[in-house]
């Protein structure tokens, strides 16, 4: 390997650190106290959400698969839970019952593409369209507030666990959980096996469509999680809460892999983290939300091209095949 | 105008690890039909496919009546009017016949809003069908078609360009005889009309049949051209098409005596693809399984390993009855597969050495609890496979895709060898690996079979059956046709009972028609 | 469609026509005269129309096997776009026309990215929507912009005129669903849509400019999206940055149930069209009978579910004797 092929290789982390601190700069001159610890905090807190989010997706991405259905789930998840905090169930329960929810939906997604082979896309608008069609059920598209401050379900917010915001508490051991299991157990290999060659993972003696599933399952488990949170945080549980997520979520993982020329737990941190350094940023300079949507979306465009250089070598790399 | 139609003159063309072609020349006269011949490796799809556009050469000229003509890609080809069938008909499953006979060429305007009639289309699909004599309806859709009438479809997609030069890529490897004879008249017709034909086989006694002159590759450099007279001498075309080297290609046999029986199967099969296949494969021995393409050998190693369900029959191992769901199931019992395809079924690509090897038993390197992976061991044990079968890397974290096809099956075969299985099956374990590389995993071979192992080495490339099996099963058209200890058979008996049809079904179809 | 054999494949052919039927008498037996009457028939054939045409260009990116989701920012954002220009003194039709050339530019962004740099559609195309959504919300400052009603805008007079009783904006749907299925059925282009869907290989080894035809299907996408965008404009007299995540699902599922019960499986002009006419009936159905229409997207996502299912069971099953057959 020559030096420039080299140089080559490390062009997407170049490019990342420079629009990293280049940001970081241009916020700290032109906004008002970005570069302050309690702002450095919010960004950490406020990460979370889609932070948490995006590991899921990056699950089903490893695995080869796209899911488009997990935000809309993540809404009726999160309905779900300010629905059993109206009934007068205590938070936790309320949390695992929207949990519960997210779950059936998850195995019926994950069995129906890992399993049965259907295509990722048409079940994800099937699952999606029920799902949201759900959210409405337990109140009829209106707010739920009922029971929410007195619950202390905004300790999932606000609360801290040892010292920790409790979001950012829950988004690092998550990522710390995922980063083991995938880069340091055999459930990892099986996950990224199956994501780069299904057949050869199968004859390898891996169960793919189990992989699957439950790479499906734990998309939707975490992107509820994440709906709920959001909920906590606004103090009501609205339908819409998680139609955001879908857009930062794919960015986040992409630009992941643009970095480390593979989805992963770390990529998918620091992509997260650049979006709410963006979003941050912007606030602090006093521009409305749709900069930074409009950042978000161009730096997705960008990392997509970049993100699959090196999967195409490694295609075009193997020896063409020359046989008679 | 010049006595060719087709004047390909010294081709070379390398691949990363290997010289394909070296210094090739290929001369097709007008309304001929040529037969090209070779084993696997020899370069004729390398060859043929610098002519369809698949490829480029490195050096050398391609003349076309006479005119040098520059092919770079495969569209270039079909404006000068060179026509390839594939081996493995590409059609639009959802499609009818006649819209796929015409696919590209629908209407007379280039333009895309140029419009057609589905029923002037299938009219003229019919009518080239007839010109030809082709018994095919044209309207049905491709997805309901037998693999025959899906043959003859690109045939006439190839015929709609109105070609000066047709190439049929071992077109007769899945056709009945009665469907080859159809294939003859049409090439007959052809002929006629003198267009010329390249014939890419294996089968001898076609080319005597349908093929006016004949021209060998082996190792990628031209061996002879000759014209085909009254008769062919098959045993001389044959010895041509090999060499002379087979002794020391490979690893001597062993002569240790027969243990008791280790894998069994009794009347396996498989749809109709494997038909009632039964053997059984003995402690220290080398069952080879040779078969066509289309014979059902790879169908058959699917089977033994679970990777595809059997509709009938039993399998034994150790002389328990067995049958896996999947895989993994065979891969716990002791049975491994190093799969025909090794790109696609083989390694995971885009991944490192080190974890392929560990792929298919990765509690070997895991700590008890968890399933966390134990770096150091996966590292040693790595280490301790890239040595003992010389994969050439620069380390274990190196990427699968970017070592060369020999070193890809090495680690293939080492994923195998460190589940430790009882049962190695080999399916074309040397396509597209070097010599040496080659030699290397026919050791592993007679290694494997001095321990405790068996190995099924399934393959349709003669020599290697020959030279490494102790017992060899062949088999045609799904049915077992012969069985023979390798010392007491030739390799022309069993290019003989490979190819040959087999004889009583074709009674029963006379009969029946 | 095509032949008699492709029948046999497809034995929910004729599935979303008689459900429609079925869900259509089972509605006028429970409602009488308010449903089956000819002025609320057309109330829901306008509203259907009028969400129809957004989806018309995605059917064919779905039947070349890509995806696009983007075209429904690219409405909100042509809904949005056109209403500015309006406010802002442009002649009207002059708005509109500027709009939908934007709309397709967008659409051809997305075919450029996704031919020529081979990215993949799914996440290119949520891209392309943040775009969309981030420069509709700029124009907009995230607000609703209302617009001065214009009587002779041509665009006016399509969304609320009727001819002899029929709205004319579903006279120009079933125009514009005749034609787009002509061009699908008898012409090169409709042909090579579908050939690239099933066998990109094949498609290119017949010598199809694959990427001339992806860029076209992406920028019909888009220009329809957009055509679709300024039709909701009007209808609801503002341009509306938000419309774009109500349209997402509901449009994906007019198409599929459309696609699943009417073409092999493959998205198509008609199936869309049936699609978008029974969807507008069971929402207008449901919604006469005091249920809210979330309760028919539960009942879609159903259909659907079941729909995909069956078609992939059915034809697996079929591939599978075909095999033995051999």
């Amino acid at each position: 390997m020559n030096k420039g092929a080299k140089w080559k290789d490390e062009l997407p982390v170049i490019l990342f650190i420079i629009i990293f601190v280049g940001l970081i700069i241009l916020f700290s001159i032109f906004g008002s106290g970005f570069l302050t610890v309690n702002n450095i905090l919010g960004i950490l807190r406020h990460v979370s959400i889609v932070a948490i989010a995006a590991l899921g997706v990056s699950f089903v991405v490893i695995v080869g698969h796209t899911d488009i259905s997990f935000y809309l789930v993540a809404c009726f998840a999160a309905m779900m839970m300010g629905f059993s905090l109206a009934k007068g169930l205590p938070a936790p329960m309320a949390v695992f019952a929207g949990l519960g929810c997210a779950l059936a939906f998850g195995i019926c997604s994950g069995f129906a593409v890992g399993v049965l082979k259907l295509p990722d896309i048409i079940i994800a608008i099937a699952i999606g369209t029920i799902g949201y069609g759900c959210a409405y059920l337990p109140s009829g598209g209106s707010r739920i507030y009922t029971n929410f401050s007195s619950s202390g379900i905004g300790f999932l917010n606000d609360g801290s666990i040892l010292g920790i915001p409790c979001p950012t508490f829950l988004m690092l051991v998550f990522y710390i959980i995922a980063y083991i299991i995938l880069e340091h157990t055999k459930f990892g290999t099986y996950f990224y096996s199956a994501g780069l060659n299904k057949i050869a993972a199968n004859y390898s003696g891996i169960r793919v469509s189990l992989v699957v599933l439950v790479a499906f399952v734990i998309c939707i488990l975490l992107g509820a999680f994440a709906g709920e949170i959001n909920t906590a945080s606004v103090g009501n549980a609205e339908v819409t809460t998680a139609l955001t997520l879908l857009l930062p979520c794919y960015t986040a993982v992409s630009i992941g892999t643009a970095i480390f020329k593979k989805p992963g737990v770390i990529g998918t941190f620091l992509g997260a983290l650049l979006l709410q350094i963006v979003s941050n940023g912007f606030t602090h300079m006093n521009l409305k939300y749709w900069y930074s949507d409009l950042t978000t979306s161009i730096l997705l465009i960008l990392s997509l091209p970049i993100s699959l250089l090196n999967n195409r070598k490694g295609n075009s790399g193997s020896t063409v095949k020359a046989s008679a | 105008m010049t006595e060719w139609r087709l004047e390909m003159r010294n081709i070379n063309k390398s691949f990363v690890s290997m010289q394909a072609l070296s210094d090739v020349s290929f001369l097709v006269r007008p309304g001929e039909a040529h037969a090209l011949l070779g084993m696997n490796g020899a370069g004729k799809s390398t060859l043929m496919k610098i002519l369809c556009g698949a490829y480029t050469k490195d050096s050398g000229q391609i003349l076309l009546d006479g005119k040098e003509i520059q092919i770079t890609c495969t569209q270039d080809a079909i404006d000068h009017g060179i026509a390839t069938v594939y081996q493995h008909p590409n059609l639009v499953q959802t499609f009818t016949g006649y819209e796929n006979v015409f696919l590209g060429a629908e209407a007379s305007k280039k333009h895309l809003l140029g419009r057609f009639s589905r029923s002037d289309l299938k009219k003229k699909a019919q009518e080239l069908a007839e010109n030809y004599h082709m018994p095919i309806d044209v309207s049905k859709s491709v997805s309901e078609m037998k693999p025959v009438e899906r043959e003859l479809i690109s045939i006439l997609h190839a015929l709609s360009h109105n070609p000066r030069v047709l190439i049929l890529d071992e077109p007769t490897s899945i056709l009945t005889r009665k469907e080859k004879n159809m294939l003859f008249d049409v090439i007959n017709v052809l002929k006629k009309q003198q267009v010329s034909i390249i014939f890419v086989t294996h089968r001898l006694d076609e080319v005597n049949e349908a093929c006016d002159e004949l021209t060998i590759l082996r190792d990628g450099k031209n061996i002879t051209s000759l014209r085909i007279g009254s008769g062919l001498d098959t045993s001389y075309i044959a010895e041509m098409m090999l060499g002379k080297k087979l002794s020391n290609l490979y690893p001597p046999k062993s002569d240790r005596q027969d243990g008791e029986v280790v894998l069994k199967a009794d009347r396996l099969s498989f749809n109709n693809r494997v038909q009632e296949v039964s053997f059984e494969v003995k402690k220290h021995e080398i069952l080879g399984i040779y078969g066509l393409v289309g014979a059902g050998i790879d169908e058959l190693s699917k089977l033994l390993f679970g990777a595809l369900k059997r509709t009938g029959g039993t399998v034994c191992l150790n002389g328990n009855p067995v049958y896996f769901r999947h895989p993994a199931e065979a891969i716990r019992k002791g049975i491994f597969l190093v799969p025909g395809d090794r790109k696609t079924e083989g390694y995971v690509g885009n991944m490192d050495i080190a974890t392929n090897l560990s792929l298919s038993k990765t509690q070997k390197i895991c700590y008890k609890a968890l399933g966390l992976i134990n770096q150091g061991r996966k590292k040693k044990d790595s280490l301790k496979l890239i040595e003992q079968l010389h994969i050439a890397t620069p380390s274990e974290k190196k990427n699968v895709a970017e070592l060369s096809g020999g070193n890809q099956q090495k680690v293939v075969v080492g994923k195998g060898l460190y589940t430790d299985a009882d049962v190695y099956i080999f399916t074309e374990p040397t396509v597209g690996v070097d010599v040496g590389a080659r030699y290397s995993i026919y050791e592993i071979m007679r290694d494997l079979i001095q321990k405790e192992a068996v190995v099924l080495l399934i393959s349709s490339d003669i020599e290697e059956i020959y030279g490494m099996s102790d017992r060899i099963l062949v088999l045609n058209q799904g049915k077992a046709a012969f069985t023979a200890r390798a010392d007491d058979t030739t390799i022309n008996e069993i290019l003989v009972q490979a190819a040959s049809n087999l004889k009583s079904e074709e009674k029963g179809k006379d009969i029946y028609e | 469609m095509q032949t008699k054999s492709a029948k046999k494949m497809d034995p929910l052919k004729y599935t979303l026509l008689i459900l429609a039927v079925i869900v259509f008498i089972i509605f006028s037996v429970l409602l009488g005269g308010t449903f089956a009457n000819p002025s609320n028939i057309m109330t829901f054939f306008r509203q259907g129309s009028i969400y129809g045409f957004v989806i018309l260009g995605v059917t064919w990116v779905l039947a070349m096997d890509e995806m696009d989701v983007s075209f429904p920012e690219i409405a909100a954002f042509s809904s949005v776009f056109c209403s500015f220009l309006a406010v802002n003194g442009l002649q009207i039709d002059l708005a509109v026309l500027l709009t939908l050339i934007c709309g397709a530019l967008f659409g051809l962004l997305n075919g450029i990215l996704i031919a020529d740099l081979k990215l993949p559609s799914m996440i290119t195309t949520i891209a392309v929507s943040g775009v969309a959504k981030a420069l509709g919300n700029m124009i907009a400052q995230g607000r609703t912009v209302p617009i001065t009603k214009d009587t002779t805008a041509v665009f006016y007079c399509l969304t609320w005129y009727k001819f002899l009783g029929i709205p004319v904006v579903f006279l120009a749907f079933a125009i514009a669903v005749t034609v787009l299925a002509l061009v699908q059925e008898k012409t090169r282009f409709g042909q090579y849509v579908y050939a690239i869907g099933d066998n990109k290989e094949a498609a290119l080894a017949a010598g199809i400019k694959i990427r001339r035809v992806q860029k076209i299907v992406f920028t019909l996408s888009g220009l329809f999206g957009s055509f679709g965008g300024i039709l909701i404009m009007f209808m609801v007299s503002s341009g509306q940055p938000t419309i774009g995540s109500t349209l997402f699902l509901d449009s994906f599922t007019k198409i599929l149930l459309g696609a699943l019960m009417l073409k092999t499986g493959k998205t198509n002009m008609i199936g869309t069209f049936v699609g978008v006419l029974f969807m507008a009936m069971l929402v207008n159905g449901l919604t006469q009978m005091g249920l809210a229409s979330y309760i028919s997207q539960i009942i879609t996502g159903f259909l659907l579910i079941i729909g995909v299912t069956m078609t992939t069971v059915i034809q697996r099953n079929y591939q599978k004797n075909a095999l033995q057959l051999e």
